[in-house]
């Protein structure tokens, strides 16, 4: 594979990174609550934000699940567009963002259930490209190594366990979002979290 | 130190961790984790591998994918209708959301209510359907001579049954008069005007019979 040096690398992380080259202070954005009562009041273009917003983390989340950009990319928009039409029904005892993991998690075990998403292994596609240039070096080649094998032990956690390290670690929801989302007490959730990363442990001392 | 009694600590290290464990338990696991090798272990990697699972990023599709879907989602709900507010029921939403009183408050509501409607049933009777009274006076006088005979024969000597005479001759007047008047029920008492002379002279032979 042929490695642009010009390449700007992209991550989706779970921190936002500022703009560089921008001098402009953003003006001061919308909370939620204010764009979905502007969405409810017919200001679509409240909704435009909203998707701008979190349309990324969405499918980082997702991606974790179905490591396929197409499946990915459907339950995101099938998402967003889930959360347009049945937004009167959010009431806001949890966040937005909280809410949209939520529907996001629901088509995830909808794809499980029909087959399409048990794909354990992880491509190279998956790997950033400034990662793949950084193979050329040994320690480039061991970091590729080392983030392709994390995110295949992610992988063969039980959906459970995956599903609370992914919100925890990667979209930073509370453990008590976490276990809204997963339909358990909070405790259950610190449980399961404390078990996959436990698990995750022995395994890399296993791979080691 | 079994993995058994270690899972009641499991949630505190997570806890922990995170920096929200309080003091009572925070002094409980710490004489655990000073005789428990495995839950030291175990704090050290909720304390270090999140921060190394973090390194791990997706690859990013690029500008032109979201811009892509941006527009696809646009273009969607333009084409949607505006979701429903249902503004008109925000304030009993409001309302519902009283916290631990919502529980008792509903429950004296429910009470009062069924006192409402008990005190509204004594009051008016009829409400819940004709009485008992009125159910009789519906009767056709031959069903009310078939029951009085009934009842007779089934309770020969019933001495809970005292009518007087003078009440057993108002009974049979009444009938007389209904049959009499053919059509007529006992629910409605015929006026004397609606009587023909031939009714009148046959009703008092009868109550001279009687006497």
């Amino acid at each position: 594979m042929s490695v642009s040096p010009g390449y700007r690398t992209r991550y989706l992380g779970t921190r936002a990174r500022p703009r560089r080259g921008s001098n402009v202070e953003p003006a001061p954005a919308l909370d939620d609550a204010a764009l979905i009562r502007g969405t409810l009041a017919g200001r679509r273009a409240d909704f435009d934000v909203l998707v701008e917003r979190y349309q990324q983390a969405l499918y980082a989340f997702v991606y974790r699940f179905v490591h396929d950009h197409d499946h990915a990319a459907d339950i995101v928009q099938t998402t967003l567009l889930q959360a347009y039409t049945h937004l009167a029904q959010f009431s806001g005892r949890s966040s937005f963002k909280t809410w949209l993991h939520q529907i996001a998690l629901n088509q995830c075990r909808q794809l499980y259930r029909s087959g399409h998403g048990r794909r354990h292994d992880v491509p190279l596609d998956d790997i950033c490209e400034a990662d793949l240039a950084a193979v050329a070096t040994d320690t480039g080649a061991r970091t590729l190594g080392w983030k392709a094998g994390l995110e295949r032990l992610i992988a063969r956690l039980p959906l459970r366990q995956r599903t609370v390290l992914t919100l925890r670690i990667f979209s930073d929801l509370p453990f008590k979002d976490i276990a809204r989302v997963e339909g358990m007490s909070e405790n259950s959730a610190k449980v399961n979290y404390h078990h996959a990363i436990t698990r995750l442990r022995r395994w890399l001392r296993e791979d080691s | 130190m079994t993995r058994w009694q270690c899972r009641r600590y499991q949630p505190w290290l997570v806890d922990r961790v995170d920096g929200v464990l309080d003091a009572s338990r925070q002094q409980r696991l710490e004489q655990h984790l000073a005789r428990c090798s495995r839950c030291r272990a175990d704090l050290e990697a909720l304390r270090d591998l999140p921060e190394v699972l973090r390194t791990s990023t997706v690859r990013d599709p690029g500008e032109a994918f979201w811009l892509q879907q941006r527009q696809a989602i646009g273009r969607t709900i333009r084409n949607l209708p505006v979701p429903h507010s249902g503004w008109q029921l925000d304030w009993l939403r409001e309302a519902l959301r009283l916290g631990p009183w919502r529980y008792p408050l509903t429950a004296t509501l429910a009470l009062l209510l069924a006192l409402s409607v008990y005190h509204v049933a004594q009051r008016y009777p009829e409400a819940g359907g004709p009485s008992v009274a009125a159910q009789l006076a519906a009767l056709d006088s031959e069903v009310l001579l078939a029951l009085d005979d009934l009842s007779a024969a089934l309770t020969p000597g019933d001495d809970s049954l005292h009518y007087t005479p003078r009440e057993d001759e108002l009974a049979f007047a009444a009938v007389a008069v209904s049959d009499l008047v053919g059509t007529h029920t006992l629910s409605h008492v015929p006026d004397e005007t609606e009587l023909s002379d031939a009714d009148l002279e046959g009703m008092d032979e009868l109550l001279g019979g009687i006497g």
